[in-house]
């Protein structure tokens, strides 16, 4: 997979509710980039924002089909590419499915 | 439908095997994999818990049935990985390398995968395979994941891990033949060995991704019936208001139908006093029977219907996945004074234990903020602190209304004594955050399970093991307290009978404590129940209904009359202040202790609490004395 020049990524933070996109770089220590690894947090991956906490923070992303909580503290500095077209694979036709 | 039912496919068929060297097996997977569930239906009742040497991390052993010889289970704590990040995973590691005291290395192993997030289970799965033991993976919830339109080949799959796989559901009972005959078969050939980097990202990802095309993996579609109740349950307005109202109705539940349920117990309890003095000749034999052991012992045993049903709504709320919302909602509060969100699941707990909430504070990953929850859990109102608050309330407090039939005047001073808790826990968190400890850079990260239907087993367990835990208490250190304080107060003998109650030894004792007691309004028989209640706050009543008991002057009054007569309301109100601060319990401590691994932070603990409880009910007495 190429990873793109950074000036086209944005963080997860950046992201509306219902959008996708692909992991490019995690600017955090390597510790926690080992943590966030086991989440599914990595290059490559692919992370949707679902939602946010009712208080406003932390927020929630789907990875690998579970919700993961992070604090936008942390969400900040996980950058990706966002895709429009992955929005229609992962979360329209998928919750159209299986709403019937 | 996959080939559950089949014989589990091996990748290297190795030497015919020999059945029969299967021992010991480990159970191993994630959080959330179902893994206890599987735990509870392969062994039934026949399991044991106890704890690793050295270490907080519960042990779960059980026996496996039906097999020649007998096999132990051996249930490892859920773990994301084997790099020995927590405390968990280094008990995991040791236990797979033999390297744990008391337990063999293990002969085998099952691995249990929830197959609904397979993808990022799979470098467990390259973890624990690589431990070099016989493996067998099992794919549990398989039943959704075939429901929710998930496709797999588990024969490749096999192939690629180099182990045998089958598809399971522990719920349904599904695939647990399979289980069978790898114990009695393949478990006893040596393993394949399975090589990929691990440590190393991109190379694990590659590879990750490299068995799921090639085992045919399709993921499962996400469960929509988790995402509708998360847009209730998760919704910026009734999010929080419903988290309230869960919150207020589990002690409103546990407060409003427990107490008239331990007042059955009381009744059948005291019934069973009066009836064994009809049948026990009078005599020193029966005054240490009835007043001595059983008044102790009673005094306790009330509270067990309490207990039990504060951890049936902390079971029912973890179970069925809400407990983890909770922690998220809470997040943001809690972040004020320096905690984080996983800090509710134990503070919750510690309603009910300060001992399992201490131990539950291991899935906080930052270490400042775990060391700030441990260090706070003591002071929210565990149901240790029920029967000293209930007595002294029920003995001193009019059963008055205080805004209309809403609140009366008992449940409100109940309250404060919560809420009084409650405050101390976060000033002190916000004191530890602002000076004490080091900040360190692990972020919170929070997976949230799927909504699911607790089960009726899995809660019952809870209950059976809360129970013997209470059980085992109340038989042991409160049985055996009570045995020398009616031995200390039935001595000296005064020809050959037992001394009044204020020519004996624990008077003299209790006499020799008072003038540092006097100032907070206690006299010398609570002296003695607050040196007894160091062990648990509990023995205090059982300790007062043996001096009472035992005293002619009250002997025939109930414990309640018999304080109204001996304490003032000011002395009764810096009691309870008193032990809504103290840190009266050894077991607490002795968990802190391990968890911390150093006697530093306990003794801190015992002197803050101690100095804390001391002071405010000095205050509470001399104020309140101003008015009566």
């Amino acid at each position: 997979m190429s990873l793109l020049p950074h000036h086209d990524c944005v963080a997860l933070t950046d992201l509306k509710p219902g959008m996708a996109g692909i992991v490019q770089r995690l600017d955090l220590p390597a510790q926690v980039q080992q943590m966030l690894l086991r989440f599914g947090f990595t290059e490559g991956a692919e992370v949707r924002f679902s939602r946010r906490a009712p208080l406003g923070d932390p927020w929630l992303f789907s990875v690998d089909g579970t919700d993961v909580a992070l604090r936008a503290e942390t969400a900040q500095h996980i950058l990706i590419l966002p895709g429009a077209e992955l929005l229609g694979q992962t979360a329209g036709p998928a919750h159209d499915a299986t709403g019937e | 439908m996959p080939t559950c039912h089949e014989s589990p496919p091996f990748a290297v068929p190795a030497a015919p095997p020999v059945p029969g060297q299967v021992r010991t097996v480990a159970l191993i997977g994630p959080p959330n994999s179902g893994k206890s569930t599987l735990f509870n239906r392969l062994t039934k009742l026949r399991q044991k818990v106890g704890n690793y040497p050295g270490v907080t991390v519960e042990q779960h052993t059980g026996q496996l049935t039906g097999f020649d010889h007998p096999i132990t289970l051996v249930d490892l704590p859920g773990v994301y990985g084997l790099e020995a990040f927590s405390e968990d995973e280094r008990v995991s590691l040791d236990v797979l390398n033999g390297k744990m005291p008391g337990l063999p290395r293990p002969d085998a192993v099952l691995l249990v995968l929830d197959v609904t997030n397979l993808s990022r289970q799979l470098s467990l799965a390259a973890s624990v395979i690589a431990v070099g033991l016989p493996t067998m993976v099992l794919l549990n919830m398989s039943d959704l994941f075939i429901k929710r339109g998930g496709k797999l080949d588990p024969l490749k799959l096999a192939v690629e891990l180099g182990a045998p796989v089958a598809l399971i559901s522990a719920t349904a009972g599904m695939g647990m033949d399979a289980i069978d005959r790898f114990l009695r078969g393949d478990a006893n050939q040596a393993p394949p060995t399975l090589r990929v980097l691990l440590n190393h990202p991109p190379q694990s990802r590659q590879w990750a991704a490299q068995v799921r095309t090639r085992s045919a993996y399709q993921p499962a579609l996400p469960s929509v019936w988790s995402r509708h109740l998360d847009d209730i349950l998760l919704h910026k307005i009734w999010g929080p208001i419903i988290f309230l109202v869960v919150v207020a109705g589990v002690f409103q539940t546990v407060f409003g139908i427990g107490k008239p349920l331990s007042d059955a117990f009381q009744n059948l309890l005291n019934d069973g006093a009066t009836w064994a003095a009809t049948i026990i000749p009078a005599g020193i034999f029966s005054s240490l029977l009835i007043d001595g052991l059983w008044k102790g012992l009673s005094s306790v045993l009330v509270f067990l219907p309490q207990i039990l049903l504060l951890f049936l709504f902390i079971g029912i709320l973890e179970d069925s996945g809400y407990l983890a919302r909770a922690a998220l909602i809470s997040d943001r509060t809690l972040r004020g004074v320096g905690l984080n969100g996983k800090a509710f699941i134990p503070l919750l707990s510690a309603y009910a234990c300060a001992v399992p909430a201490i131990m539950a504070t291991r899935t906080i990953e930052n270490k400042r903020e775990r060391l700030a929850t441990i260090l706070i859990a003591p002071f929210m109102t565990c149901s240790a602190r029920l029967p000293v608050y209930t007595l002294m309330i029920a003995a001193f407090i009019p059963n008055v209304p205080v805004l209309g039939p809403l609140l009366g005047a008992r449940a409100a001073v109940m309250l404060s004594l919560y809420v009084l808790g409650f405050l101390a826990a976060f000033a002190t968190a916000k004191l530890l955050s602002s000076s004490a400890l080091k900040a360190t850079n692990i972020p919170f990260v929070l997976e949230l399970p799927e909504y699911r239907l607790p089960t009726l087993q899995s809660l019952a367990l809870r209950l059976l093991d809360r129970g013997t835990v209470f059980l085992k208490q109340v038989g042991t250190v409160i049985l055996a307290v009570s045995l020398v304080i009616w031995v200390l107060t039935s001595l000296p003998l005064h020809n050959g009978k037992t001394p009044p109650l204020e020519q004996s030894i624990i008077a003299s004792l209790g006499h020799f404590i008072e003038p540092a007691i006097k100032p907070l309004g206690f006299n010398w028989k609570v002296g003695i129940g607050l040196l007894t209640s160091v062990v648990a706050r509990e023995v205090m009543v059982g300790t007062l209904g043996t001096i009472y008991g035992t005293d002619p002057n009250t002997h025939s009054l109930p414990l309640q009359a018999a304080l109204r007569q001996d304490l003032s309301l000011p002395g009764a109100m810096a009691l309870l202040v008193f032990f809504a601060f103290a840190m009266q319990c050894t077991s607490t401590l002795a968990v802190v202790r391990r968890e911390t691994n150093s006697w530093k932070w306990p003794a801190i603990q015992f002197a803050y609490m101690s100095g804390l409880a001391y002071v405010a009910a000095l205050v509470v007495n001399q104020v309140l004395g101003l008015w009566w």
